[in-house]
């Protein structure tokens, strides 16, 4: 069950249970001030029933029984003796005052015989209205009548004492009554009297004045102590975690109550968690350090490698042909993009005796270092291998030979070496596992692809190269290039394939060689996106024209 | 790329599933044939249906594994060379030194 929104915090409990206190403080008051002032209202009727009982048993009775009728009225008339009565009279069965009409004085004087009462004679006058009910219950029941009646602001006291038709009286009264009426006898309340009851009252609104004091006082003197302390205490802990403030403590009473040893608790736990993040901090601090001297350690590892791998390149670039040679009838044009710093692929243009060409393009197995290291190999046999006398596909041979056994099991490279005659066009090839070149006729746009003649090259102990020849015509464009353009992937893992650049090619026909190269690898990367090169790619583009002689 | 190996009719079939392009593609593959070697599973077809691109590097290792099985007395093919994979296997001769089938099935009977 939900509590109501004041029932939640202390002050609204106390001051609930402060409230709940002094309501039953104040309840307890009034009781006490009703039931005494009660009891003395009591107290009083019943010490006044008893002076008239004892009134009538001492004095009333005797004179009566005695026929001394005119002393009982003088007696009843004069009677001061009982403190606060006010009057007394006797009353007849039908609430005339008796003694007061002549016909009873002379009805009581001739049964006497003489006449002894003497006084002068009154009207009849109703003493008490006989439809009265104490009145009537009076005589009915023969026993005390005791209330109380207000009039004129005046608390005043009855008491109805029946009179018995005693024998001794028959001889007067008869016995049709038993009767005979009643002693009515008034009292008011006197000032001592009336002053107790006040000073009760008063004591009672005193009481509930120091209640209602005390009450507060005890909500204000908790509120202070208690609830506003703790309310202190919370708002400082917020402050000091919500602000990361654990180098702050909270403030401390001189007296040290229940509620300081609670602020020093708190204290206690703050400085730990404060030796904790500290420790924390410093851990940080030691392992941010040992990542900054790991980093700069592997950064200047970093950069040697890569200032030794600039080297590398720098003694690559070297091996390839730094200007082609030139002649009336070739042109040579080139372009290299290794994917790493080194490079795979390689190629080179040399002349050869009797009006020879050599073109060479290769591609060794993998990128990298690796792949250089192979590529300096295919270099410098070529260069020593080359020289001789020989056809391509012996070259070939030899070099596969050689680098079968310098190299790793699974190496390899895929070379096109071709050997030209200037004049003719004639052309004898080795294709060993490269792909095929392409050749375009710039004059008649047909498109010729030279036949692979031979497989990979240093991976098989025994191999046979063949040689094939070709006729180059006037206005045709060698190309040859690395499989690092055919194999150039998109998003979508699609190789950018021999047909697109055949197609670059035949569209490209017009333009000069260089700009080929250039719309070639721009359509290469516009296939590729932002997919970066997986292999190395490289170009080798040789014109053939006519130099304006008949070959 | 993923491996997994099946015999039928005797013949060890293994089907590749991705490229052969990573070092570790290589060596997931080597390791693949040296353990069917170990077995003296020597009739050995690997299944090409399912991959993508060998780079020259992948192209290495498979006229390795081709070596070992000849060394050890067994037979390697291939099969299902996508139309890229065949025109690899085609200009680098690769085809004179290992069989190459359109179809598993054809492969697998082959042997027989």
């Amino acid at each position: 069950m939900k509590s109501p929104f004041f029932l939640k915090t202390l002050k609204g409990k106390a001051a609930l249970f402060i409230l709940a206190l002094s309501l039953i403080g104040v309840l307890t008051l009034a009781a006490v001030v009703t039931k005494t002032t009660r009891n003395m209202q009591a107290e009083f009727q019943n010490e006044k029933v008893r002076l008239i009982d004892d009134f009538v048993l001492r004095t009333l009775t005797p004179i009566m029984l005695a026929g001394h009728g005119d002393m009982m009225s003088e007696v009843m008339s004069n009677y001061k003796g009982i403190q606060g009565l006010e009057k007394i009279e006797i009353v007849r069965v039908d609430g005339v005052e008796a003694f007061t009409d002549g016909q009873t004085m002379d009805k009581v004087n001739r049964a006497l015989g003489e006449k002894r009462f003497s006084r002068a004679l009154k009207s009849a006058r109703q003493a008490v209205r006989p439809d009265d009910p104490h009145f009537a219950n009076a005589l009915a029941t023969g026993g005390n009548e005791v209330f109380t009646r207000e009039a004129n602001n005046e608390k005043t006291v009855e008491i109805m004492f029946p009179i018995i038709n005693q024998e001794a009286c028959h001889v007067c009264h008869g016995t049709d009554h038993r009767i005979r009426g009643v002693l009515l006898s008034t009292f008011t309340m006197t000032k001592e009297d009336r002053g107790l009851i006040n000073d009760m009252m008063l004591l009672s609104f005193v009481g509930f004045i120091v209640i209602l004091g005390t009450s507060f006082g005890a909500l204000f003197f908790f509120n202070t102590m208690v609830a506003n302390r703790i309310t202190g205490i919370i708002r400082q802990v917020n402050e000091i975690v919500g602000g990361n403030r654990f180098d702050l403590r909270l403030p401390l009473l001189e007296t040290g109550d229940e509620l300081n040893d609670l602020s020093t608790a708190f204290n206690h736990f703050i400085a730990s968690v404060e030796l904790y993040r500290n420790a924390e901090e410093r851990e940080k601090e030691s392992l941010e350090s040992t990542v900054r001297e790991r980093t700069k350690e592997l950064q200047e590892k970093n950069d040697f490698i890569e200032a030794d791998l600039m080297v590398a390149r720098r003694i690559q670039q070297k091996l390839l042909p730094e200007k082609f040679p030139e002649n009336s009838k070739m042109s040579f044009h080139s372009a290299y993009l290794p994917c790493l710093h080194l490079g795979g692929d390689y190629y080179d243009v040399f002349e050869m005796p009797n009006g020879h060409m050599g073109l060479f393009i290769a591609d060794a197995s993998g990128h990298g270092s690796s792949a250089a290291l192979i590529v300096a190999i295919v270099k410098s046999l070529l260069s020593t291998i080359g020289q001789e006398i020989g056809s391509p596909s012996y070259v070939v041979q030899r070099i596969s030979k050689i680098l079968s056994r310098l190299t790793p099991d699974d190496s390899f490279c895929t070379l096109f070496y071709a050997v030209v005659n200037i004049n003719t066009g004639w052309m004898a090839y080795s294709l060993a596992g490269h792909p095929p070149p392409v050749v375009v006729n710039r004059h008649t746009g047909a498109v010729r692809i030279l036949e692979p003649n031979g497989g990979l090259v240093g991976i098989f102990d025994i191999d046979r190269f063949e040689d094939s020849v070709f006729k180059f015509e006037f206005g045709d464009r060698l190309f040859a290039y690395t499989d690092g353009i055919t194999e150039a992937a998109n998003k979508k893992r699609e190789l950018f394939g021999s047909q697109r650049l055949i197609h670059v090619l035949e569209e490209n026909r017009d333009f000069e060689a260089a700009q080929v190269i250039e719309a070639v690898l721009i359509a290469m990367k516009d296939h590729a996106g932002d997919e970066p090169l997986a292999d190395d790619v490289a170009l080798l583009v040789m014109d053939y024209q006519s130099d304006g002689r008949i070959a | 790329m993923k491996i997994s190996s099946r015999t039928e009719n005797g013949v060890t079939i293994l089907e590749l599933l991705g490229n052969i392009k990573t070092l570790g593609d290589m060596e997931e593959f080597s390791s693949a044939i040296q353990a069917e070697l170990d077995q003296k599973h020597l009739k050995v077809l690997l299944n090409f249906q399912e991959v993508g691109f060998v780079n020259s590097s992948g192209l290495g290792r498979l006229v390795l594994a081709s070596k070992k099985v000849i060394e050890a007395g067994g037979v390697m093919k291939v099969s299902g060379l996508a139309q890229d994979l065949d025109e690899l296997f085609t200009f680098t001769r690769l085809k004179e030194k290992i069989a190459v089938f359109k179809t598993e099935a054809d492969a697998v009977r082959s042997f027989q």
